[in-house]
């Protein structure tokens, strides 16, 4: 257990110095920007122009803005919207956070899922048609970019065949498209990593021994081989839920779903400087836990890792 | 070779040699109008069909392909030098330097590319000029995408240099004097080109991806000028009634994709190794 919290109490110190200089390069990378908010508004009367500046404190220096922008963020309070003044960043993320996450989890189910079973009939059924299937059916998901993958099944399903629903996540049926746009890349790269993992192992001794035993094939693969080829895919765990949660932007804008990455793409188009700040944040910070938390968990599984710490 | 590299193989070098014909004999094919013919489903006329505009798909698609490819190539080449170079400077000097490059590194590797490519992208294409035209886009696409892809070049370049720092012939290279510019080139460098070379291929079909992901949401090439992210945002629009003029871009995007995967696959397997 001193372990553990030692490794947690790292962990946190670590991830507490990532997200400070990502707070500070992404606040940085704004105020480099030429170009304020109120630059377009020509109309505006010097002293409305003086007043708006000192409401959204432009007219202070810069590391000035930056303390009270880091106060204001630890407070909770992220902000308001610069060209929807009436709408807070915080409460936007509210908003959307429900329906990317809930897409997001999914489609890491599926993801888990599917990969397992791919990986394993291709090597319970190795050097055979199976296997060779697998192989192709892994290189055409990897390389199937959402932006033909969503159209196709919008029309095949939706306007062809006219089955399922193509917008908006509201019943469980109209979860079926979005998910299956979103997981099949990442399905491709899982069973690929686990399916190497796993033939790597299946040369080992141990394997010998089991089917020596007089041991069914399938048994020696789920109980023994795969124990030990989890490694390298949890280790890829971490980048695959980061880039479920943050790929489902083009799903989001494909299948209107008003989650996080639609609200973001609509803060670059309109540059909603605020709501991208915002937006970039929550993500970073989002993803930085869910890193350390499979980094923690790799490690404390692993007892070859353990020692080493 | 397998029959799928065959046909892989078949259809770059028939993309390639279209698009190249496209840019130098028929440049105007892709902007002509026909107003008697909007909107015509692919045919006989019209091998992929016309957009809304009169102009046809066909040579669209290849005035579009230029963009794509030329993306396609450039940003591996920046991911390479700026990934080696910091792999480099990392792996040689040691020390805080590389610690602080590594974090740097990590960093960025952990915050989701989308979102990563975006933001850079924005950045660049504000700062950018405006009248620089196709220029500027192809400019903004390639340092939004290659500067956020090349952390995972330098990690390996880094961990190669410091692995081949110990060798012997290295060490008797330092003992004679030669400087380390100079012991770099000549003993290191030879030594992982090929991993780089490998490392920096596998980003071109990744970069054709973006680069459409990009011009989609805005932030690539814009309306005039043409890519195959334009096209399929352009066909977007019209899925329901329209949709060969979002399904064909869009399918050419994935089986360029896909036989970059293919041949990359075939090159990247040691000859030596499993399978074979």
């Amino acid at each position: 257990m001193i372990f553990v919290g030692r490794l947690v109490l790292f962990k946190i110190i670590e991830l507490a110095g990532s997200l400070i200089i990502l707070i500070a390069a992404s606040f940085l990378l704004l105020k480099l920007l030429p170009g304020g908010p109120f630059h377009d508004d020509t109309a505006l009367h010097p002293l409305v122009r003086q007043n708006l500046l000192m409401q959204w404190q432009i007219d202070q220096s810069w590391y000035e803005q930056f303390f009270s922008y880091l106060k204001a963020l630890l407070k909770g309070d992220w902000g308001v919207s610069m060209t929807r003044p009436d709408q807070k960043v915080s409460s936007l993320i509210g908003a959307g956070v429900y329906q990317t996450l809930s897409l997001g989890v999914i489609s890491l189910v599926v993801t888990i899922i599917g990969s397992f079973a791919l990986s394993i009939t291709a090597l319970r059924y190795r050097e055979s048609r199976v296997e060779a299937l697998i192989d192709q059916f892994v290189l055409a998901a990897i390389s199937l970019p959402s932006l033909f993958w969503g159209p196709f099944l919008i029309f095949f399903f939706g306007f062809y065949l006219n089955w399922l629903p193509i917008a908006f996540l509201q019943t469980p049926a109209s979860f079926i498209l979005p998910v299956l746009t979103l997981c099949f890349r990442p399905l491709g790269t899982m069973t690929r990593i686990l399916k190497r993992s796993l033939e790597e192992n299946i040369l080992e001794d141990y394997v010998r021994t089991a089917e020596a035993k007089g041991l069914e094939p399938s048994r020696i693969l789920i109980y023994h081989v795969l124990r030990n080829s989890l490694i390298p895919f949890l280790a890829y765990l971490g980048p695959l839920t980061a880039g479920l949660f943050s790929g489902s932007f083009l799903v989001e804008i494909l299948y209107s779903i008003p989650g996080l990455g639609s609200e973001f793409a609509q803060a670059l188009s309109e540059r909603d400087y605020t709501v991208i700040l915002g937006l970039t944040l929550f993500y970073g910070i989002l993803l930085v836990v869910i890193n350390g938390i499979c980094d923690i968990v790799m490690k404390w599984s692993d007892p070859r890792i353990k020692g080493v710490l | 070779m397998k029959k799928t590299t065959w046909v892989a193989v078949t259809y770059l070098a028939l993309l390639i040699s279209f698009t190249v014909v496209q840019l130098f004999f028929f440049a105007h094919k892709s902007i002509e109008q026909n107003v008697d013919a909007i909107l015509v489903s692919p045919g006989a006329a019209y091998w992929f069909g016309t957009d809304s505009l009169g102009r046809s798909l066909f040579w669209r698609l290849f005035a579009g392909a230029q963009v794509s490819l030329i993306v396609g190539v450039l940003c591996p080449i920046i991911i390479l030098v700026v990934g080696s170079i910091v792999g480099f400077i990392s792996g040689w000097w040691g020390g805080w330097m590389d610690r602080l490059l590594m974090r740097f590194c990590d960093l960025l590797i952990a915050l989701p590319s989308f979102l990563l490519v975006s933001v850079f992208a924005l950045v660049c294409s504000v700062i950018l000029p405006e009248q620089w035209g196709t220029f500027k886009a192809i400019l903004v696409l390639c340092l939004g995408i290659a500067g956020t892809h090349w952390m995972v070049l330098a990690r390996v370049a880094r961990s190669q240099v410091v692995q081949l720092k110990e060798r012997p012939y290295v060490e008797a290279a330092e003992a004679l004097g030669g400087n380390a510019g100079h012991i770099v080139w000549t003993h290191v460098v030879p030594n992982l080109k090929r991993t780089l070379f490998v490392l920096a291929c596998l980003q071109i079909p990744t970069s054709i991806m973006y680069e459409s992901f990009m011009s989609f949401i805005g932030l690539g090439v814009q309306a005039p000028q043409t890519s195959w992210g334009i096209l399929i945002k352009e066909g977007w629009q019209s899925l329901a009634t329209f949709p060969h003029l979002i399904l064909i871009p869009s399918a050419f995007l994935f089986l360029t994709i896909w036989s970059f995967h293919i041949v990359l696959d075939e090159v990247s397997t040691d000859p030596r190794g499993r399978g074979n």
